[in-house]
């Protein structure tokens, strides 16, 4: 049965007279949902301002003299980049963004645990973007994104304590989602919904939330520790004051270790549940995957000393971190083959989506597999800081987390605004990220393990054909990020109607409308069923009910 | 677009053996990442809904055999590259003891290195192929990293520590050095050539005139013969007359009987701390000692320790000048500096092999410094490294400063100098005067000084008052 108009009631209409109270309205909510929309417009500026720093480093990369801006402007421009996108982006993006418009549809409860909270951390995202902001506009801040001592304590002449109060404040939002994810998946879950069928991509939260609460005090605390070295002198990191550079390195990389699992968990759950419904089966080997998230959080913590294999560190330490690095990247690999697997019998289809989630594992498989080559000590003593860490990491979080959050945006885009957004432009921004980052990054993978180091202004001649490929590449990157930008405002105006379940998906947040209501449920669902519940036939049915002509 | 390189060349010894394990790490990653997306893409094709034809009944959603084993094969491929680059790093981080010893500082933004013979250099460094080389290594500012690509070697350089790596290079030519470690404005153009050549070319490179070390650390151009110091030093010898102008021997005496410990046999071992630890006495305890005594008391001297900190009066370099020097004084150099007086005498014959080429070096060293054929030596070479070093270890230098401002006079330029006694008379400072001074020294007071000085008759034999002799007959005429 077709839908031809938007539903009434839904989250976003109210009543407000004036727009004054409009704004109001929104700037004041605890609805989750609107929360959402806030983060996805807060977060989506600071990608772009992100994006443009890397448009800069890239487009200075082009020669390999310093000809577009002096070393003190590009030393900047790769800091802001890194900062902006690490704190202000990759780590609150998935679970912010949809997590926090998710959790509580897809557990059948009327919002989170914490309304107020969960405000309150939006609040404390944008207090510490303003810091960060400020810090760019006062003339930025040159230590890169590491902060490492004692340059940034004792020696920059840059913005560091705004932009390490920025960070600090974000680091506090982020606690405050995360505890507030915890407990509603703990103590909200409609009647009936055992662990067990829970959407994998709760699993997934949960053990990104369960990582988030452990390791974010740890970076609060080491920043406030660098704060006070640098304002008041005291002796913690530089050892012209008595301190230890290298505490600082461990301090950092204790929270900054798990903070990559903190942006990649939420993106695994998205990609479990994108293979599913574009496969129309349960995901294969769902105990595993569910498991595989939460030996991966827990092993996420032992491994940071694979950071500081030169540091002077010692050598036994290397050894055993090494060691655990090369155990964390089994349960990843695991899911991969159960993602793979649960193709196999399926009824596929490519919508957009589905080439995001696909894209996704080509692009993870590669740089998880070189992060193995990066945690074996004999070949990272010759390949860490240069540009072969740059690409491994790029692929894991652009290739990774970016793929499976325009993914997952792609999917619920018409149950977050009501409307599909035009399938031919999805796919075909889809397709231009896919070339555009694989032309970007794997120059570098090649780069990297012929010496050229990270965060250079200049470099010898012999590296510049590379780079002019790489920032080829970024250009065309750039364009499929811009595109979706274009064509989903456009959506709003003139996109199809979804209706409540455009991809016929189980799960509950497809049994209320599109938008759905403030109050999600009109009655608390009760779970009987398994998560993934297809029937048996039906990806026979859906290819049975293929013709010609229908969606790809 | 003729070569197309995927790999920097290889110069040294792990160079090879790491491109292999790179080499393998690829072929599995390609088997994983090629097989893997290749099997994606076909089931993707196969199993597309507009496909009627393939058989979708009986959906398996799980299979425990499955899940062992895609989680036990990559386990054991994963544990078999850990082993391999285990065991590969471990040689790494092992130097053999027949390494030659280069002393690097890095600070914002340029590379200073001092070879063992004390030529030194500026974002460039020399080294001979065929023999290993160990770096020692700090910064004096923040964190930077040492890094050449054609050896795969990198090692981060610490303000406050000793980090050290070595290598052996294998080709001759000119590599890339950069620093790896953000470091500031300058960290992209802080770097420059490591030139590898034949250890000849090394030798001859290393008593080629370039920049000189003074005994107080300071560079200077080679202008002709300073009085009591020896030209282009090896770092171990500006350490020992380091250590006698500061007035370290007065305290460190070589016999014990000082106020500190005697630094023979020190370097290497594991020395009793006053709270009860243990500590190794490498070179960073030894900078630490030096900069700033009171952090580790040896046990029975303190705490609190009597030994004033030399933080702030000694450049790196002379730090790293007294440390080798001190190594030389131990048996576990683990460098060329074998044997205590090896490196200590410029010319002196050596008797280990490992050191020959640097002392060889040395033994011309001093005389290519200066600008004319070196003059026939006006004192026995072999004798007077020994007699400093005893003049350093039993305290004469605390008395007979060079400077002059000591109980005693200074010895410099004494020998064959006619000198008022206190009797009134005169006398010309002769082998035999300086052998009786030394045996009874009350016997001829010069004048202007008290009778203070103790009779070394009974503590010295006749071929230690030799050496001694020819040390002050080196002091200049």
């Amino acid at each position: 049965m077709a839908t031809t108009a938007l539903p009434q009631n839904t989250y976003l209409h109210d009543t407000s007279p004036t727009v004054w109270d409009w704004i109001r309205s929104w700037l004041f909510t605890v609805d989750h949902k609107r929360i959402a929309i806030l983060y996805l417009l807060s977060i989506n500026f600071f990608f772009l301002l992100g994006g443009l720093a890397a448009g800069a480093v890239r487009l200075e990369l082009v020669t390999p003299q310093g000809d577009l801006m002096s070393s003190d402007m590009y030393n900047r421009a790769f800091t802001l980049h890194g900062v902006i996108m690490v704190f202000f982006f990759l780590i609150p993006v998935i679970p912010s963004v949809l997590g926090n418009f998710l959790v509580p549809l897809m557990i059948g409860a009327r919002d989170l645990a914490f309304p107020r909270v969960n405000l309150l951390s939006w609040y404390l995202y944008m207090g510490g973007g303003i810091f960060a902001l400020s810090a760019a506009v006062l003339g930025g801040v040159d230590t890169g994104w590491t902060f490492y001592t004692p340059f940034s304590s004792s020696y920059s002449n840059s913005n560091v304590i705004l932009t390490i109060a920025g960070a600090f404040i974000m680091g506090f939002s982020s606690i405050a989602t995360g505890v507030n994810f915890i407990v509603t998946i703990h103590k909200m879950r409609a009647p009936g919904l055992t662990w067990f069928r829970l959407p994998l991509f709760i699993w997934a939260m949960y053990a990104t939330s369960l990582v988030i609460v452990l390791a974010t005090p740890v970076i609060g605390i080491t920043l406030l520790l660098l704060m006070v070295e640098r304002i008041w002198g005291v002796g913690i990191f530089d050892p012209a004051l008595g301190g230890d550079p290298v505490l600082f390195q461990h301090l950092f990389w204790f929270y900054s270790h798990p903070a990559v699992y903190i942006m990649i968990l939420p993106a695994f759950g998205v990609i479990s549940e994108l293979i599913a419904t574009f496969s129309r089966k349960r995901v294969f080997g769902y105990e595993f995957i569910a498991f595989s998230s939460l030996a991966i959080a827990i092993l996420g913590f032992l491994v940071w000393g694979h950071h500081m294999f030169v540091s002077s560190q010692s050598v036994y330490s290397s050894l055993v971190f090494s060691f655990i690095s090369m155990l964390v990247a089994i349960p990843s690999a695991i899911k991969v083959f159960n993602w793979t697997a649960t193709l196999y019998k399926g009824s596929i289809s490519y919508r957009t989506p589905m080439l995001y989630a696909l894209g996704f594992i080509g692009l993870f498989v590669i740089g998880g597999l070189t992060g193995i080559f990066l945690g074996i000590v004999a070949v990272d003593i010759h390949v860490t800081d240069t540009y072969f860490v740059v690409a491994h990491f790029h692929y894991v979080m652009v290739g990774g987390t970016i793929m499976a959050y325009l993914g997952g945006l792609h999917y619920w885009w018409p149950k977050i605004t009501g409307r599909m957004y035009n399938e031919v432009w999805g796919s075909i921004s889809a397709m231009v990220v896919f070339v555009g980052f694989n032309l970007t990054f794997f120059p570098q993978f090649v780069l990297g393990y012929l010496g050229m180091p990270r965060r250079y202004h200049v470099y010898p001649e012999e590296f510049q054909i590379l780079n002019v490929l790489s920032t080829a590449g970024s250009s065309i990157l750039a364009l499929g990020f811009l595109l979706p930008i274009v064509y989903f405002m456009l959506s709003l105006v003139n996109g199809k109607v979804a209706g409540d379940n455009p991809w016929d998906s189980t799960g509950l947040e497809w049994t209320i409308s599109s938008p759905p209501p403030t109050h999600n449920f009109h009655e608390i669902p009760i779970v009987t069923t398994e998560a993934y519940a297809y029937p048996p036939e039906a990806a026979e049915r859906d290819a049975a009910a293929w013709r010609p002509g229908s969606p790809l | 677009m003729q070569d197309f390189p995927l790999f920097p060349e290889q110069a040294s010894t792990f160079a090879g053996p790491i491109d292999t394990l790179y080499g393998v790490l690829i072929a599995l990653s390609l088997i994983f990442g090629g097989v893997l997306p290749f099997i994606i893409l076909f089931l993707m094709v196969r199993y597309h809904r507009s496909n009627q034809k393939v058989d979708r009944t009986n959906q398996i959603h799980s299979n425990l055999a499955l899940e062992l084993g895609w989680t036990i094969i990559p386990l054991v491929l994963v544990m078999g590259v850990f082993f391999w680059g285990a065991f590969l790093y471990i040689e790494m981080r092992t130097p053999p003891p027949t390494s030659l010893e280069v002393y690097v500082i890095g600070k914002q933004w340029m590379w200073h290195a001092q070879h063992p013979n004390g030529k030194r250099e500026n974002n460039e460094l020399h080294v001979p192929i065929g023999r290993p080389v160990r770096m020692i290594m700090t910064s004096q500012d923040v964190i930077h990293s040492f890094y050449i690509p054609a050896f795969r070697v990198k090692q981060d350089v610490v303000p406050g520590r000793y980090t050290t790596m070595w290598f052996e290079a294998t080709r001759e030519g000119e590599y890339h050095l950069f620093c790896a470690e953000y470091c500031g404005t300058e960290h992209s153009r802080m770097g420059g050539r490591v030139v590898a050549m034949s250890i000849a070319d090394y030798e001859r490179w290393l008593v080629t005139p370039g920049e000189v070390i003074l005994p107080d650390g300071s560079a200077g151009a080679a202008a002709g013969p300073i009085p009591g110091a020896a030209q282009g030093d090896p770092m171990a010898l500006a350490g020992g007359q380091l250590f006698a102008n500061l007035g370290c021997a007065g305290c460190h005496r070589s016999d014990g009987a000082g106020t500190g410990p005697s630094l023979q046999g020190l370097f290497g071992n594991q020395g009793q701390m006053a709270d009860g630890s243990t500590i190794t006495a490498d070179e960073g305890y030894l900078a630490e000692s030096i900069l700033n005594p009171q952090a580790k008391v040896a046990a029975g001297y303190g705490p609190p320790s009597v030994m004033p900190a030399y933080a702030g009066q000694l450049s790196d370099d002379q730090v790293n000048q007294l440390i080798a020097y001190i190594k030389s004084l131990s048996d576990n150099t683990g460098a060329d500096g074998g044997q205590p007086n090896a490196t200590a005498a410029p010319g002196a014959p050596t008797t280990t092999a490992a050191s020959t080429p640097v002392s060889t070096a040395a033994a011309t060293g001093g005389a290519a410094a200066t600008p004319e054929p070196a003059a026939a030596p006006i004192f026995d070479a072999a004798l007077a490294a020994p007699g400093e070093q005893i003049f350093a270890s039993i305290g004469c230098v605390g008395c007979h400063r060079t400077d002059g401002v000591g109980p005693g006079p200074s010895l410099v330029g004494i020998y064959n100098a006619e000198k008022p006694l206190a009797d009134g008379t005169t006398i010309t400072a002769d082998e035999a005067y300086l052998i009786e001074s030394i045996i009874n020294a009350q016997a001829k007071v010069v004048q202007g000084y008290q009778p203070i000085m103790p009779a070394y008759g009974s503590q010295l034999n006749q071929s230690q008052v030799a050496q001694l002799v020819e040390y002050i007959k080196s002091l200049g005429k």
